[in-house]
């Protein structure tokens, strides 16, 4: 039932944009057609990538890696001035898990463990890493620091990323979070509807305070 | 096959740059599997056994080292792995031997003073901006370091980190500015 309302209230809200500005169907049914397409690309020739259908690609999708990759229903990957949607999973048993409804922009997934993104999470132009170094193979053969860590990352749902914002391994963060601009977070866990801010990100500011204190409830 | 034709374009890359290019000395088996762009007039030296690479699928990452002025100076040791590393020097960058460089911004100059002139700024000498990175460090993605910062052996910084001020040995580092983190 859940999914047919959430399915209704996006088709009225694409009729009203479309209303709005007819040269939008256009590109909603590029969108579609291009994010079709990838899923059933992938999903044929690459077994290990799921993408649920609808999928809108406004922007390149690269997936790449022997990992498994699961991408929920009526996800969209928008326009960005850089880049699209890039995954890359280092090994056989990474996973990424996308929630539904997911707006992303120009996110980078590192992924050699588990990374969850909630549904209904947006992102910006930022990084997903579960490893501190991506060339993984190369930190584990030499020095004094021999163990690259890796830990597992879970992004509540309705969270939002902001640009330049890297998430590193073992962190946790909660529903409805606010991840504010060039933060970088790592081993840790934000409480649920808080605002993480600075590098590194020690605790999550709640939001409920935040308003009250600028005063725009 | 992918290795082979790393190889194989290392090894054009080596011997183009004897031929053509003296300002560049590249040691014996070097690798790209991306692409590798040198540009300026200064001095480039690779050491053996190095690593080109970058993020599959993203041409955006490549590996750039740039001279600015003939008086410039890079000098990368052997077995280094720089992974869309971007180095760009006006006086000298030194990097030691099996370091790990990934999506790290190296610049070694403010290129212009902070007053209202922006000008060159003054008092940047060869020996105040030199940036020395040692033995067997690794430097996250998305972490930048500037002019004048010497980092010693067994170092790991974080990603996401802007290296301001010089690091002791064996220690880790995060935040910006990097302070010492537990490990």
């Amino acid at each position: 039932m859940g999914g047919f309302q959430s399915i209704v209230f996006t088709m009225c809200d694409i009729i009203k944009k479309i209303m709005a500005d007819p040269r939008y169907a256009v590109h909603v049914l590029w969108a579609l057609v291009r994010g079709c397409s990838y899923a059933l690309y992938l999903g044929v020739v690459r077994r290990n990538v799921r993408i649920r259908l609808p999928f809108k690609a406004f922007a390149r999708v690269t997936i790449i890696g022997p990992g498994r990759v699961i991408l929920g229903k009526n996800c969209a990957v928008a326009h960005s001035a850089f880049k699209g949607l890039t995954i890359v999973t280092l090994s056989e048993d990474a996973t990424v898990r996308i929630g539904e409804n997911c707006h992303l922009t120009g996110l980078t997934i590192y992924c050699c463990n588990h990374v969850e993104l909630g549904s209904k999470s947006m992102t910006a132009v930022s990084l997903i890493q579960d490893c501190l170094f991506v060339n993984q193979s190369f930190v584990r053969t030499r020095g004094k620091h021999s163990v690259n860590e890796c830990g597992p990352i879970a992004i509540g749902s309705n969270a939002w990323l902001s640009t330049d914002a890297i998430i590193l391994s073992g962190s946790k963060i909660g529903a409805d979070c606010v991840v504010s601009v060039g933060s970088v977070c790592r081993d840790m866990e934000v409480k649920p509807y808080s605002l993480a801010m600075g590098n590194p990100v020690r605790r999550g500011l709640p939001i409920a305070n935040v308003m009250r204190m600028t005063g725009s409830t | 096959m992918r290795d082979m034709f790393a190889w194989f374009r290392g090894y054009i890359y080596r011997v183009t740059c004897r031929l053509f290019r003296q300002n560049i000395e590249i040691g014996e088996g070097l690798l790209i599997y991306k692409r590798l762009s040198i540009v300026g007039k200064g001095k480039v030296v690779l050491g053996k056994n190095c690593l080109i690479e970058g993020a599959l699928g993203d041409s955006s990452q490549f590996v750039t080292l740039y001279t600015h002025g003939e008086s410039a100076i890079i000098r990368i040791g052997d077995d280094v792995a720089l992974y869309a590393a971007r180095v760009s020097a006006k006086y000298e960058i030194i990097i030691g031997n099996d370091a790990l460089i990934e999506q790290a911004g190296l610049l070694d100059t403010d290129f212009h003073s902070i007053d209202k002139s922006r000008k060159t700024p003054e008092g940047e000498t060869r020996e105040r901006c030199r940036i020395v990175v040692g033995d067997r460090v690794c430097i996250g993605a998305r972490s930048f370091i500037t002019r004048g910062v010497k980092i010693e052996d067994d170092v790991l910084v974080f990603p996401g980190s802007v290296v301001t001020s010089l690091i002791k040995a064996g220690s880790c580092v995060g935040g910006n500015p990097a302070k010492p983190v537990a490990c």
